[in-house]
């Protein structure tokens, strides 16, 4: 469960990011964050990665306050969750079965727990095919998608999407959501920012609309809606 | 928490960042070995001239000569009168007879004509003692107290030369020292300019590592382990060179005809140099890719 307790974040420049924002997220929720540029969703998951700290307010994980762990702490808070973006970020020089073999080698499993994991993954994300191909050589979806394999290659139980689509055709955004959604459904919460229209409105999820640093709307089964400012 | 397939994986990380740097690896393990060379040319001249003063200081001695004409008593309590005086080790009574039957029946024997008209009774020599003394730096204040001692005619001694050696020991020591430390300052602007552009190049990575939750220790170790291969091998390389180099010019030194110092040996020498050699190695790895992590990786 993961819960912000009116969570303020003002950046060093002085801007306003976040403003008092309570929300509350179950174990197993999908939540799309929606909101136009600059509305302050990233800096909703940067703060539940650590990547930022609040100015003030509380940010529960499974009822541990994360914003008082110690820096030590962090990258351990950081394996309970998978994280994709935008731009995909993989590593240029190295394969897709690479790429996902990095996260495991990263949190020190065993040649063997890797042999056995990486597969399941790929095959998760349907690019059991494709493991020995370097990034160039996909295209954007697949690229994505070899993102998710390695967010989720360490068994988080949170996946944080930043926008994941945001690069993507929409037939291939639908292919990702469907990705996306098969993970829901084992049980793995998903918190992903948006503001792709008709992934949100197809989706029925809940919706949490943040404007100007503050939650505006909250609705289960919601639709984008989002006003242009 | 640091387990075997960590260990493997940061080796093979700094591995492959050396590789990946080919040049710029290459230039500063270059530039680190020219280092420790000089620092091992220093090192070997440093602990030679020690080994020479530790020589001169053993064989440090005056030469006290006695007025002539004085009984065979005065000589023998003149020569306890040495004993009370403080930093005297040693001594050895030089009698005129004796002296003068070494010079005609050993050094000018059949060559008579060469040393003048001396007869044993018209004995040009003195009486002398010969006294070594314990602490060299205190030979001044030595003499001026053995001067006071009765019938003594005067003193020789090799104060001046003493002082040289002495002099150049410590010039030696000290231009060693400094040396030692602007090269340490360079070798790890070198390593540390090195392990920066690796993390640079690997920022991308770096950044991916953090949020996929690797440990501080485990994104840094791979940088040190690159600094560290960095120092070890230029320290090998150095030590190769400094040890075939030492090796030869004592041979030619040796066969030279002119080895009037005693060198020191090479297998006493090579130990130390070694470990000198792989400690400096580690450090300036170690310290060098810190530097510049500090700056640049910002975990
Ligand atoms: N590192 C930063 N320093 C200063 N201001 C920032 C920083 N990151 C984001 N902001 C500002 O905070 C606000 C919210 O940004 P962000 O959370 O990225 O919004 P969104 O993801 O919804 O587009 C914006 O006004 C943005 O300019
Ligand atoms: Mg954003």
């Amino acid at each position: 469960m993961i819960e912000f307790k009116d969570v303020t974040k003002e950046y060093d420049n002085g801007t306003l990011a976040l403003d008092e924002v309570n929300l509350k997220i179950e174990n197993g929720e999908f939540v799309f964050l929606v909101g136009s540029s600059g509305a302050g969703k990233t800096t909703v998951t940067k703060i539940l990665m650590r990547e930022e700290n609040v100015t003030s307010g509380q940010v529960y994980l499974y009822g541990e306050d994360i914003t008082k762990i110690s820096q030590k702490e962090i990258p351990y808070l950081r394996r309970k969750m998978g994280v994709v973006f935008q731009d995909f970020r993989l590593l240029e020089d190295r394969t897709v079965y690479e790429n996902v073999e990095f996260a495991m080698r990263i949190v020190g499993a065993s040649r063997r727990e890797i042999r056995r994991r990486v597969p399941v993954v790929l095959n998760m994300v349907g690019l059991n095919y494709k493991a020995k191909m370097l990034p160039k050589e996909l295209s954007g979806g697949e690229q994505q998608r070899v993102a998710l394999a390695r967010a989720l290659v360490n068994n988080p139980s949170i996946l944080i999407a930043d926008e994941p689509t945001g690069n993507l055709n929409p037939k291939t955004a639908m292919e990702i959501m469907e990705i996306l959604d098969n993970i829901n459904q084992m049980g793995t919460t998903i918190i992903m920012a948006t503001h792709a229209k008709e992934i949100v409105d197809v989706m029925k999820k809940r919706v949490v609309e943040i404007r100007d640093g503050k939650v505006v709307r909250d609705e289960v089964g919601g639709e984008y809606n989002v006003q242009p400012v | 928490m640091f387990n075997l397939s960590k260990v493997r994986y940061s080796v093979s990380q700094a591995k492959k960042n050396l590789i990946r740097n080919g040049l710029m690896s290459i230039a500063s393990l270059f530039t680190i070995t020219c280092c420790l060379l000089i620092l091992g040319l220093f090192t070997v001249i440093s602990i030679n001239v020690n080994s020479y003063t530790e020589q001169m200081k053993d064989q440090c001695e005056v030469q006290l000569y006695m007025t002539n004409g004085i009984t065979d008593e005065r000589i023998t309590q003149i020569g306890e009168e040495i004993v009370a005086v403080s930093n005297v080790k040693a001594f050895e009574l030089y009698t005129r007879e004796e002296l003068y039957n070494y010079a005609m029946n050993d050094v000018f024997k059949g060559r008579e004509e060469l040393i003048g008209e001396y007869t044993e009774e018209d004995n040009p020599f003195s009486d002398s003692y010969k006294i070594t003394l314990a602490d060299i730096s205190l030979t001044e204040q030595t003499v001026s107290e053995l001067s006071k001692i009765a019938d003594v005619d005067h003193i020789e001694n090799k104060q001046d030369m003493t002082n040289i050696v002495l002099t150049v020991s410590n010039v030696v020591k000290k231009v060693s020292i400094v040396i030692m430390i602007i090269l340490l300052l360079v070798s790890m602007v070198i390593i540390s300019n090195t392990v920066r552009l690796t993390v640079f190049n690997r920022r991308k990575e770096i950044n991916i590592m953090k949020y996929i939750g690797a440990t501080d220790a485990f994104i840094r170790i791979p940088f040190v382990i690159e600094g560290v291969m960095i120092g070890i091998i230029g320290a090998l390389l150095s030590f190769g060179m400094i040890s075939w180099g030492y090796i030869a010019l004592s041979k030619m030194y040796l066969n030279s005809g002119f080895d009037v110092v005693e060198l020191v040996s090479y297998t006493q020498l090579a130990p130390f140099i070694g470990i000198l050699f792989v400690l400096f190695g580690c450090l300036i790895g170690v310290i060098g890719s810190a530097i510049s992590m500090n700056k640049y990786l910002k975990v």
